[in-house]
């Protein structure tokens, strides 16, 4: 269950990357988060369907698919419905977030009931994953970070994170942004011991006509656990009409989405 | 005809005409395939058993949905249906009017907020079982029915319950004289090996105009959710109504035993939310009110000079209740904590109904290949106990190899300690 959760996470975190361009010049650190996250496509409603790809140290892989349904609620609030496509043994089961977690539910189809679910969460690992529900719960926006601009190329800003949060499980980020596009393109992980712990990297975007940019592979590596996840994003529709009442447990219990 | 008789026709005959009509259109076979061994340490017996559960979903149109789920089963034991149908039904979406959901069919319904064991989850019948596993617990036998769900709104609904037909918990015949004899050679005083049993059972009347119903409103109140409900049919499980025994000479006994089904009636309660004092808790509860009707069991003993000794014997009189509470939890190192205590499990009624503690703790490996299990549930009537330590391995995603170990304590005849010793092994491929 608590695997469920940070899949839903993680496909928060897969909307909010989902980042727009602009031409880049000299710039703050903060102002460069300023502009990555005003560079977010916007979109009220979302359906989206991904593949995540588990690959563990000896190289073995399994393959998770999801559908997902989001609407922003405003005020950075988003309601999310995920159902398991694939593999047989989870297949349907479905998890509803509502208005960013405030409460949970997931249905689970052997049981054919509704539960309800703690909405809090632990930074652990599930369902063999690399993702936690801490760190994908947020973006990585000035408020949630001290920046510091480290280095420049021709390419990319590289800026330092320190979270603000002292229960952050890292020390620092450093994270690299594509000049151009302003999206980030790897991010590591530090622990508090200052070790590398984590490496995540943007693999595949796609630029669409009006200029933003959809990002349509992520990888994240657990160098302490050798294990990685990769996200692809399969197919993505924007704007879509959704009734008042989808984000319900009335929904999440039907038979297709 | 009866009315279960004409849903099933009614629900393949849906299944014939839908077939042809969706080829072409999204719809799939899915599944599972399990086979088990168990060994009984006690009395040094194997068993083993098989199953195939085969599920078919289609979509007939953007509203209406058919499910057929087929169970096949062996077990060595001989205790299982061979063939089960676990259900068949059609689904409508929003009709016939947009805040309408339904299901038609041969139906399982889970009623009560508690993982398992809920006392307000007394619609469908289950089928026999030694196991105390989760997977035997949660093992239902349809019942036909119409499920109808009206959504007053997103946080709000009405669910009405509509069952034109009767259906029993499912024992083995032989096996259900032979714990009614102990029974009774316990009541009357008599070796249970020279008393020959003629069992003959009464089912109610159910039909279209006497249903079994129930209604059921659900929503929220201050983030917790709750639900208020209440059925109105019968005990699944059979009390006798008339028992005449004839005693021998020779010091054998004859006895006949008429059975039937209590009407009853239940008034639940549902309630689930985050537990305010632990982050990461969730707390569930279940409450169920039973008024059954008055049921004496008429005892008539025919001595061998020809008197006859007459007596009632109280089986229900005065309304009961029952319930579960309970509280999980997720620790920092990803161990799953349930702690539930119960008032009554499924198996007891009336005046029988005691108190229990459950706890169950699941910690996976951090590949999520492993994981090792514990249940331990405790009598706080007689102190008997039964404890199930497991392990689970997944070697590949759809296959599942489990392994446990339960053994059980208390006095001969206590609540518990009949559940005895024994291993298990078992592999699920699901598909």
């Amino acid at each position: 269950m608590n695997l469920m959760k940070k899949i839903l996470s993680l496909m928060v975190w897969g909307l909010v990357i989902l980042i727009g361009v602009v031409p880049a010049w000299a710039i703050t650190a903060d102002e460069i988060l300023d502009e990555v996250e005003a560079r977010t496509a916007e979109s009220e409603t979302q359906k989206a369907i991904a593949k995540m790809i588990l690959v563990d140290s000896k190289g073995r892989e399994e393959v998770r698919e999801v559908i997902m349904y989001a609407k922003d609620e405003g005020e950075d609030v988003i309601s999310i419905i995920v159902r398991f496509l694939s593999p047989a043994d989870v297949k349907n089961v479905t998890l509803l977030s509502l208005e960013g977690g405030e409460s949970m539910y997931l249905y689970m189809p052997a049981y054919k009931k509704v539960r309800r679910i703690a909405s809090s969460e632990k930074s652990e690992k599930f369902m063999g994953t690399d993702f936690t529900y801490d760190e994908l719960g947020g973006s990585y926006s000035r408020e949630d970070y001290d920046s510091t601009l480290i280095e420049e190329t021709e390419e990319i800003y590289k800026l330092e994170l320190i979270p603000r949060d002292e229960e952050s499980s890292y020390s620092k980020l450093l994270m690299e942004v594509d000049k151009e596009k302003f999206y980030f393109r790897r991010i590591e992980f530090y622990d508090k011991d200052g070790n590398l712990w984590k490496v995540m990297e943007i693999l595949e975007i796609e630029e669409e006509e009006d200029g933003t940019i959809t990002v349509n592979k992520i990888d994240l590596t657990d160098l302490k656990e050798n294990h990685k996840t990769i996200v692809e994003m399969e197919h993505i529709e924007r704007d879509i009409p959704l009734p008042d009442n989808f984000f319900s447990v009335r929904t999440i219990q039907r038979p297709e989405l | 005809m009866d009315g279960k008789r004409i849903l099933i026709l009614a629900s393949f005959g849906l299944l014939l005409f839908a077939l042809p009509l969706v080829a072409g259109e999204a719809s799939e076979i899915t599944g599972e395939a399990k086979i088990g061994a168990s060994y009984d340490l006690e009395k040094g017996e194997s068993a083993w058993g098989g199953s195939l559960n085969l599920k078919y979903d289609t979509s007939i149109s953007s509203n209406y949905y058919f499910t057929a789920d087929l169970l096949l089963s062996y077990q060595s034991e001989g205790y299982l249906q061979p063939v089960m149908i676990n259900e068949l039904f059609l689904q409508g979406i929003e009709t016939p009017s947009e805040e309408v959901d339904f299901r038609l069919g041969l139906l399982q319904l889970s009623w009560g907020a508690s993982d398992i064991m809920s006392p307000v989850d007394v619609i469908n019948p289950t089928p026999f079982s030694l196991s105390f596993s989760e997977d035997a617990l949660k093992n239902k036998i349809p019942v036909p029915a119409l499920d109808l769900e009206w959504y007053h709104s997103w946080d709000w609904s009405l669910e009405f319950f509509y069952q034109p037909d009767f259906v029993p918990n499912f024992v083995p015949e032989g096996l259900e004289k032979q714990i009614l004899a102990y029974e009774l050679a316990s009541l009357l005083s008599l070796p249970p090996q020279n008393l020959s049993l003629s069992l003959t059972k009464e089912e109610p009347l159910v039909n279209f105009s006497h249903p079994i119903w129930g209604v059921r409103a659900r929503g929220i109140v201050s983030s917790v959710d709750v639900a208020v409900s209440y059925l109105q049919g019968y005990y699944l499980s059979p009390y006798p109504r008339e028992t005449n025994v004839f005693l021998g000479l020779d010091g054998s006994s004859v006895v006949d035993v008429t059975m039937g089904y209590p009407r009853r009636s239940m008034l639940g309660l549902e309630f689930q939310g985050e537990f305010p004092l632990l982050e990461g808790s969730t707390f569930r509860g279940d409450i169920a009110l039973f008024v059954p009707e008055r049921w004496i069991n008429r005892i008539n003993i025919t001595q061998p000079s020809g008197e006859v000794i007459s007596y009632p014997q109280e089986v229900f009189q005065n309304p009961y209740w029952k319930g579960s509470l309970g509280i999980d939890y997720t620790t920092d190192n990803n161990t799953l904590l349930n702690l539930v205590w119960m008032w009554g499990n499924p198996y007891e009624e009336g005046e029988d109904i005691s108190p229990y503690l459950f706890l169950a703790a699941e910690r996976p490996s951090d590949d999520n290949k492993w994981t090792a299990l514990l249940t331990s549930g405790v009598s706080l009537q007689d102190g008997s106990m039964v404890n199930v330590v497991g392990l689970t391995y997944k070697p590949e995603d759809d296959w599942n190899i489990s392994l446990s170990y339960s053994f059980s304590s208390g006095a001969p005849g206590s609540k518990l300690r009949g559940v005895g010793d024994g291993v298990f092994l078992g592999v699920k491929y699901s598909f």
